[in-house]
């Protein structure tokens, strides 16, 4: 190829992209949208279970107290047991292993078990759009890959790149409208989509590689490859019954007085093998955490090289924070999930493109429409049923499988402007469903989400009630004015 | 985020501001200006936060600045009525299927296929760690496919494309070392 690209090959690399957009838009719009969501999965597990008590410390007569409680509660020893101590975004404790979970008061007795929740479900469709885990993984690994192929494709097919800019012409054709919106988005948050499609990738993808190389050259020892690249476990041996957690946090603070403790690992607990690993935090790193390891005596047996082995080792242990944007507090969270929905919008603006090209409409308007608005609204749809503790997800894939059809269906009926006060109507009686259930005195976090899931559902209106005062007129998903070019 | 993140903030700001009047015509000062406050945002991000979150931050203002600047500068949305064109029925032929089921299953599983084993060369022959070795090969891999997905829709006729990726496929694994990683 060469450089200025010709406008045939220009041309060519248009198509391409349009063919790639078109085939993967669906499932990157729900993935990118739920991903926009899931970024809060914290504070959406708060809103879900507001009730229980929390408290944003820990202490080591708790963690005690609270671990052997849920070991006399399993049946057998597990091999593992995560405690997930609270933080200031989640502050709430939590044991689990082999399945089973308990949350902890402040006090060390055991609590409620996590809900099946709505956020575990909002997460599970981002990550595996709710098929079987390792299917799951590699269908979404593959469209963050097939999504670098589009950003590529995208940026090399836009010869005006520089031209257009800060260029949004509403005022011209419904096309124009659309390409632009598409075009600005897509290429001011182009770093940030191609760091989302490689690093989702990345979580996809890891399991194929490792199992092609581990058969090739570890004779299929899949934990032998990992510990190459992060660092093999280490073995214990004549450790004491009882571990001392005192001892263990002490000398924690003492090792990394910078360090954030997130959660703890304690390998073989109750038996001679037994050891603890602290992961924490490292102020402005990326990396998911350091594991600092002890004793069950408390004595440190070194850490784990994740914050200063080889880079290659800190770049791989980097990629959730950076994926998900759980570095930085709030500022992070609500950057990124802005770019999620910019990411989310850049796909719906693409379809509108092709379908404002089209010299027709048909049922693929239809199904676009109620694809666009039908997740939200799914989404909403299921939290609301994970309030009453029905079957969430099956609302949602209901919701998700007929609103499409119907809005295929009925074109003039169930368009975008129904669609979009459906979704602003199901919000609000989200957040009415939400009070009815825990009332209205709640931490700051939960009058957050409820505010926003109202000031959503007003921003969704107020368009609405404006146009009852024009001309009515046909619209593209998003409301978008959509018709033959002007 | 840190207090002091403010006046990054607002360099950031200033910087696209900057950039949208150079794009504007008014003149080569402000892309030089923009630039200018560019850098200085990003040298004060990394002093924030660090380098690590600093980039991050620097590119999301930058980003959101801009499309801040879009939205503003626009042009007022149409009002006129559009004309609603009417409903057609238009399902594709058979051959149109089977070739977008060709495509599909070229630059999907077979474009993969070629992706992962040039990934597995690179596992064994790069000079480094196995980190490096490892973790190069995980990020170079859907950059790889991207690229053989591009070209392979650029092409107008995939037929010869659909036997080369094939045959470098199966050379490639036919010329994947065994026994253990040197």
């Amino acid at each position: 190829m060469s450089w200025p690209l010709r406008s045939a090959q220009v041309k060519r690399l248009r198509r391409a992209h349009s063919v790639l957009g078109l085939t993967l838009a669906g499932l990157l719009y729900v993935i990118c949208l739920s991903g926009a969501l899931a970024v809060f999965h914290e504070a959406l597990e708060r809103w879900e279970q507001p009730q229980l008590p929390e408290s944003p410390t820990h202490s080591a007569p708790q963690l005690a107290h609270a671990v052997d409680r849920f070991l006399a509660e399993t049946a057998t020893p597990p091999d593992e047991l995560f405690v997930a101590l609270p933080s200031a975004s989640l502050p709430r404790m939590r044991l689990s292993a082999d399945g089973h979970e308990r949350y902890v008061t402040s006090s060390g007795t055991l609590d409620a078990a996590p809900a099946d929740s709505w956020t575990h479900l909002l997460v599970h469709l981002h990550t595996v759009l709710l098929l079987p885990e390792t299917a799951g993984l590699i269908v979404t690994g593959s469209i963050g890959a097939l999504l670098c192929a589009l950003i590529l494709n995208g940026l090399l097919s836009h010869p005006n790149l520089v031209k257009d800019l800060f260029r949004w012409r509403r005022d011209r054709s419904d096309a124009l409208h659309h390409t632009d919106l598409h075009n600005r988005l897509g290429v001011w948050g182009s770093p940030f989509f191609l760091m989302f499609g490689l690093t989702g990738a990345f979580f996809g993808l890891i399991g194929v590689l490792v199992a092609a190389g581990a058969e090739r050259w570890f004779d299929g020892d899949r934990d032998a490859l990992i510990a190459s690249v992060y660092g093999a476990d280490i073995q214990v041996v004549g450790a004491p019954p009882q571990i001392d957690f005192q001892q263990t946090l002490d000398e924690m603070a003492r090792l990394a007085p910078d360090a954030t403790p997130i959660y703890l690992m304690i390998h073989r607990p109750g038996t001679e093998r037994q050891f603890v690993e602290v992961g924490a935090t490292l102020p402005g790193r990326l990396i998911y955490s350091e594991i600092y390891r002890f004793d069950a005596s408390g004595t440190p047996l070194g850490h784990q090289g994740l914050s200063d082995g080889p880079l290659a080792r800190q770049i791989a242990y980097s990629v959730y924070r950076l994926h998900f944007g759980h570095f930085g507090g709030w500022a992070s969270k609500l950057l990124y999930g802005v770019l999620g929905l910019a990411l989310a919008w850049v796909c719906v603006s693409g379809v509108n493109i092709w379908l404002a090209r089209r010299d027709h409409r048909s049922v693929v308007n239809g199904l676009w429409d109620g694809l666009v608005w039908g997740t939200p609204i799914a989404l909403a749809a299921s939290a609301m049923t994970a309030l009453l503790e029905g079957p969430a997800q099956a609302v949602l894939l209901a919701t998700l499988a007929l609103l499409p059809a119907a809005a295929g269906a009925l074109p003039g009926r169930l368009g975008p402007v129904p669609l979009r006060g459906l979704l602003a109507l199901c919000l609000v009686a989200l957040a009415g469903v939400h009070a009815w259930r825990f009332g209205i005195d709640q931490p700051p976090v939960v009058v957050a989400i409820n505010g926003a899931l109202c000031a959503s559902a007003l921003c969704l209106t107020g368009p609405l009630l404006a146009a009852r005062h024009r001309r009515p007129r046909a619209t593209t998903a998003l409301g978008a004015p959509e018709g033959p070019a002007a | 985020m840190p207090a002091d993140a403010v006046a990054p903030v607002l360099l950031g700001a200033v910087a696209s501001a900057c950039l949208w009047l150079a794009w504007r015509g008014r003149g080569h000062g402000w892309l030089l200006a923009s630039l200018g406050c560019g850098l200085a945002a990003l040298l004060l991000w990394v002093r924030a936060v660090g380098p690590e979150f600093g980039v991050i931050y620097a590119l999301g203002v930058t980003a959101l600045g801009a499309w801040a600047l879009i939205a503003h500068a626009a042009t007022p949305a149409r009002r006129d009525t559009a004309i609603p064109t009417p409903g057609r029925a238009s399902l594709p032929t058979l051959a149109t299927v089977l070739r977008g089921l060709g495509t599909a299953v070229l630059v999907g599983p077979a474009a993969f296929a070629l992706a992962l084993v040039l990934c597995l060369h690179a596992v064994y022959w790069l000079p480094a760690g196995a980190a490096a070795r490892w973790v190069t090969a995980v990020f170079t891999l859907p950059l790889l496919w991207a690229a053989v997905a591009t070209v392979l829709l650029c092409l107008t006729t995939r037929r010869r494309a659909a036997v080369g990726l094939c045959l470098a496929t199966g050379l490639g694994i036919a010329l994947l070392p065994t026994g253990s990683l040197p």
